[in-house]
């Protein structure tokens, strides 16, 4: 029916619309000029200091704070400019702040770099690598992409996610009144996330041991905390008789917390979460949660602005690296019940002397 | 219209009972939310079948009502600026600052700062204070609503994160703790006080001038501007009132999550506007109430929470959940007041 | 831009009359540009990197998605509609492009086309013959088509380095130019033409303006707004096949920032949402407005708690000077 529309010209081109059919293209063509120009310019003169830049995704959530904290106390102890970029959830800002990040410093940067996506690491590798800017990504990336294969990407780290799923999973058995065998749901976070799979293959991995605990029912609650309270809200609904709430992160954690609550099972049915925020040690201490896990999101910026600086002043000879340190995890500190309070006066009441001579210090496996 | 009302002497033959019906029959047409009642029906009433009458037990309704509540409030505040023929964006921002202010201002662990009841009227005169800004903004610049509350949604978001510096603040007992997570006879507090919001704003639409004055503006501003009504006035305080609303919506929000947090927004505004558009508000404008709106909230709230219980594949949630909306909406919408759908 | 009979609306009050009388002389889009200058100027001032050669393209190239994205977007809402659907849409084709590159090869790119074709097809027809408004029918569709997308692969897919030669067709050079600007170009060029040139842009304009008059004086608005809806899912497509190439791989989630992007893109470049006024030109600003916006804040480092409140700042005030009051009567 498409075809019955008419694309025939409109009759009596005006005056008018011929000029600005004539500006259209003038304006087309002085671009083009431009453009070409512009390539002529070759890039300007680089800054005289190396600066440091971090790019994560928010500024609004507690964890990521963090590494601002630990990028900042780091850029003090080597005296080097900060700057902090964000992606907002959105990949092509994140690529894009980047690129712009290059250019302010003409190329003289080091960088820190959480991808907004996992699929983000490669443009990013790629644009980086082309600029010559040495970086480090945590997180998420493709497993097809190797850093190896990128003379600038310093290393590829991670907290172990699959560990994490699986040792909160074990503590939330352990917390249910016959031990190893009762009934959970679950909250993921987005779909899509490579923590949040990996964290909920770790869950999966330990009810695959645990054939007597069933998962009733799961739901994706975005990070969100508002999102898991409702959706907690309405899980109860169904599965008023279950013995454990297990989450993906501590955000969601805190909203099933409050779900629960309301329903007054709360301190009976425990939950647990992944990352670490203070009020979930809070939880732990009062007997609402079961575990989380910490991950130090200080000596994570430090790590990574530290080791994309040594490589870039030349301290750190990145071709002559093995793959099991271009790319590997560490290991995160687990919390549960018992060290929650040593935990809370080692990482958060004090900020812990992080040893950074040794790049290597923690790392536990490499990622293949 | 006239020939749906049945004639008076029908109505003695059948007597009594009928005579009520045609009655009942008679208002719902007349009120204009007789498609909305029909798709709660028909929502309620498949998942009530699917998941063996638990849908309609008494928990999974104190359930839904609470869940309803915070997305109904921000509805009635939201609807009233659609009616203009506006659109308002700027519940994320709104509702962030307010919240990092209760954080601050209420019983918490970060400091000793403790309002009282005071918070009340500060984060709602807070909430009011920024909708009358998008009002001005609006009619002095002359800038559409649209841009005007993005922007500022994203000014005020911005300034929250600045002002928490991303922190999330645990509040502590207050005094409203209560009223928010509590429940009067079965039916949570939360519930009520929106149901009342609603019947207040919905009396200010049938009864006063106002609220004539708001459907002849939506209807046709111009018109209505030559026939003397202060267009402007009215329509900065339409944007003050849904400031007023998010701040109260913000205030509850963090009470009932005992945190204060700048993302408690994110997520918000979405959900806001598509009860408003279920419940039957035109997006051209003139038509729909407080009403509508509310009942938009819960039927959306009613479909998320039936998604749930029956279990469905959250993969596949958002696809099943756009499908009953475009259905719900096929069967009921009213397309003799819209004439032209766009 | 379509040339509409200027329609004086009928002003309220005597003193809006002169304003716009004045006005009138300039096309607002003059302003949009000047404001645009003048952010480059600034920004260039602040640091001279940013009218660098690699700048320029990272701009450009920001700028270039949410620009296709962005045209789509324009004609659903300048018949008056919406298309809330553009963000689902995006991630469904990114996902099934990669699959589909894997499977296929090259017969993918036709392929997503289509989708977008289709995609815009069902969208034109739920409003046109379902009759529900394009809010609710694209945000429906929009839904149906996000969970598509994880359901065809819930997690980022990787195109394999053996189609990377495939991928050129975005990622290439064409004297000394980038295809994915050339690219941009030819499309712009398309919307360009067909909204200014042709009868059926026209009838898109004549349907915003005034739908019952269009409808009276014979125009097939059915027609016109289904067209109006494949464009849209034109642009969408073309916009996430740009992105999964530059990217190298597909991600399910990808679109979700773009649905209120396109539409700020859209109406920062001065297009009304009531429908009817505006054009390719105005989103084109509109697009490169946003781009260098969040490209310059960072070359000249302002602080990331600012940054997102600047931004709001900005585009309040490039409204206020660049939205064409001449053209509508009332502001919404």
């Amino acid at each position: 029916m498409i075809s019955r529309i008419k694309f025939t010209a409109t009759k009596g081109v005006k005056l008018g619309k011929r000029i600005h059919l004539l500006s259209g293209i003038a304006l087309t063509g002085l671009f083009y000029a431009f453009f070409t120009l512009a390539i002529a310019r070759s890039a300007s003169a680089a800054e005289p200091k190396t600066t440091l830049a971090i790019s994560i995704r928010t500024l609004s959530s507690p964890y990521q704070v963090m590494y601002k904290v630990g990028a900042e106390a780091f850029a003090k102890k080597v005296d080097l400019p900060l700057d902090v970029l964000t992606t907002e959830a959105n990949s092509q800002k994140g690529l894009t702040d980047i690129k712009a990040e290059v250019a302010r410093t003409g190329g003289n940067v080091a960088f820190f770099i959480d991808p907004n996506d996992a699929s983000d690491a490669l443009p990013i590798a790629k644009a980086l690598e082309a600029a010559g800017v040495y970086f480090v990504t945590w997180w998420s990336k493709p497993s097809e992409v190797k850093a190896w294969d990128y003379p600038h990407w310093v290393a590829h780290i991670s907290f172990d996610g699959l560990a994490a799923g699986t040792y909160t999973a074990t503590e939330l058995l352990r917390t249910f009144k016959t031990p190893g065998q009762g009934k959970i749901i679950a909250l993921q976070g987005r779909l899509g996330d490579t923590p949040n799979a990996e964290r909920w293959e770790g869950l999966h991995q330990v009810l695959a041991k645990n054939p007597e605990v069933k998962l009733l029912q799961w739901e994706s609650a975005q990070w969100d905390r508002t999102q898991a309270y409702n959706d907690t809200k309405a899980m109860l609904v169904a599965h008023p008789d279950i013995d454990g709430v297990w989450t993906a992160n501590d955000d969601m954690a805190m909203g099933a917390i409050q779900a629960l609550k309301d329903a007054g099972l709360a301190g009976k049915v425990l939950v647990t979460g992944c990352d670490g925020i203070p009020e979930m040690f809070d939880a732990i201490k009062g007997g609402l949660a079961a575990a989380t896990i910490l991950n130090d999101g200080k000596y994570q910026a430090q790590l990574g602005l530290a080791m994309a600086l040594a490589a870039k002043e030349g301290k750190l000879d990145v071709k002559s690296l093995p793959h099991k340190n271009r790319q590997f995890e560490i290991p995160a500190v687990n919390v549960n019940r018992d060290n929650v309070n040593q935990v809370v006066h080692d990482y958060l009441d004090t900020t812990p002397t992080y040893d950074l001579s040794n790049f290597f210090a923690q790392w536990s496996t490499a990622i293949p | 219209m006239p020939n749906d009302v049945p004639s008076k002497s029908r109505i003695n033959e059948v007597g009594w009972l009928s005579k009520s019906a045609a009655k009942a029959g008679l208002w719902i047409r007349r009120s204009g939310i007789g498609g909305q009642l029909l798709s709660l029906v028909i929502v309620t009433g498949s998942f009530a079948i699917g998941t063996s009458g638990r849908y309609l037990s008494a928990a999974n309704l104190q359930v839904i009502l609470r869940l309803a509540s915070i997305p109904a409030i921000i509805a009635t505040g939201l609807h009233q600026v659609v009616v203009l023929g506006g659109i308002d964006l700027s519940v994320e921002g709104v509702v962030a600052l307010c919240v990092v202010f209760v954080g601050f201002l209420a019983r918490n662990r970060f400091n000793t700062n403790d309002v009282g009841l005071w918070i009340v009227p500060i984060t709602v005169g807070f909430g009011g204070l920024a909708g009358i800004i998008n009002g001005l903004l609006n009619t002095k610049l002359r800038i559409p609503s649209f841009i005007i509350t993005l922007g500022m949604s994203w000014v005020l978001w911005g300034f929250a994160v600045f002002v928490s510096k991303g922190q999330t603040i645990p509040l502590l007992k207050n005094p409203l703790s209560g009223i928010v997570n509590g429940n009067l006879l079965g039916i949570p507090d939360l519930a009520l006080i929106a149901f009342g919001l609603i019947i207040v704003i919905q009396i200010i639409q049938d009864r006063t001038r106002f609220g004539r004055y708001l459907y002849a503006i939506g209807g046709d501003e111009v018109l209505a501007a030559q026939a003397g009504v202060k267009v402007e006035k009215i329509k900065i305080a339409v944007f003050g009132i849904a400031g007023l609303f998010y701040g109260l919506s913000a205030l509850f929000l963090a009470i009932q999550l005992e945190s204060a947090q700048a993302i408690t927004g994110n997520n918000l505004l979405f959900p806001a506007v598509t009860a408003v558009a279920v419940g039957g508000v035109a997006l051209t404008g003139g038509i729909g109430g407080a009403k509508n709106a509310a009942l938009g909230a819960l039927i959306v709230t009613a479909l998320n929470d039936g998604l749930i219980l029956l279990n469905v594949n959250p993969y596949a949630q958002e696809a099943v959940n756009g499908f009953v909306l475009v259905t719900a909406v096929a069967l009921t919408i009213d397309r003799r007041k819209l004439g032209f759908i766009k | 831009m379509a040339e509409i009979k200027e329609e004086e609306g009928p002003s309220i009050t005597e003193k809006r009359i002169t304003t716009h009388r004045k006005r009138e002389r300039i096309p607002a889009i003059y302003f949009a540009i000047t404001l645009l200058v003048v952010m480059v100027v600034l920004f260039t001032i602040g640091n001279r990197n940013f009218l660098s050669a690699y700048n320029v393209n990272t701009i450009t190239s920001y700028s270039a998605i949410l620009l296709v994205v962005g045209l789509g977007q324009m004609s659903t809402i300048l018949i008056g509609g919406i298309d809330l659907s553009v963000g689902g849409l995006m991630s469904f084709v990114s996902v099934v492009l990669v699959i589909a590159l894997k499977t296929i090869g090259a017969w993918a790119f036709p392929l997503c086309l289509s989708v977008g074709l289709m995609a815009g097809y069902i969208n034109g027809t739920i409003l046109t013959r379902i009759k529900i408004p394009s809010f609710i029918a694209t945000l429906g569709t929009g839904g149906i088509l996000t969970s598509l997308a994880l359901l065809v692969s819930p997690l980022p897919v990787v195109v394999p380095a053996s189609s990377y030669g495939l991928l050129d067709i975005v990622n290439g050079t064409l004297i000394g130019m980038p295809n994915l600007l050339l690219l941009t170009l030819v499309i712009f060029i398309f919307f360009y033409v067909i909204l200014g040139f042709t009868t059926a842009g026209r009838n898109i304009y004549y349907t915003g303006s005034n739908i019952k008059m269009s409808w009276m004086s014979g125009i097939d608005i059915r027609r016109t707004r289904n067209f109006a809806f494949m464009l849209s899912g034109l642009g969408a497509a073309i916009a996430a096949m740009m992105q999964t190439c530059s990217q190298f791989g597909g991600d399910p989630t990808m679109g979700k920032v773009y649905i209120l992007q396109s539409i700020a893109a859209v109406v920062v470049g001065g297009t009304a949402l009531t429908g009817g006024t505006g054009g390719a030109v105005n989103t084109l600003i509109g697009a490169l407005i946003l781009g260098v916006m969040e490209n310059g804040m960072n070359v000249v480092g302002v602080d990331a708690y600012f940054q997102q409140s600047i931004l709001g700042i900005v585009i309040i005030v490039s409204v206020a000077l660049t939205f064409d009051r001449s053209k509508t009567a009332m502001i919404k």
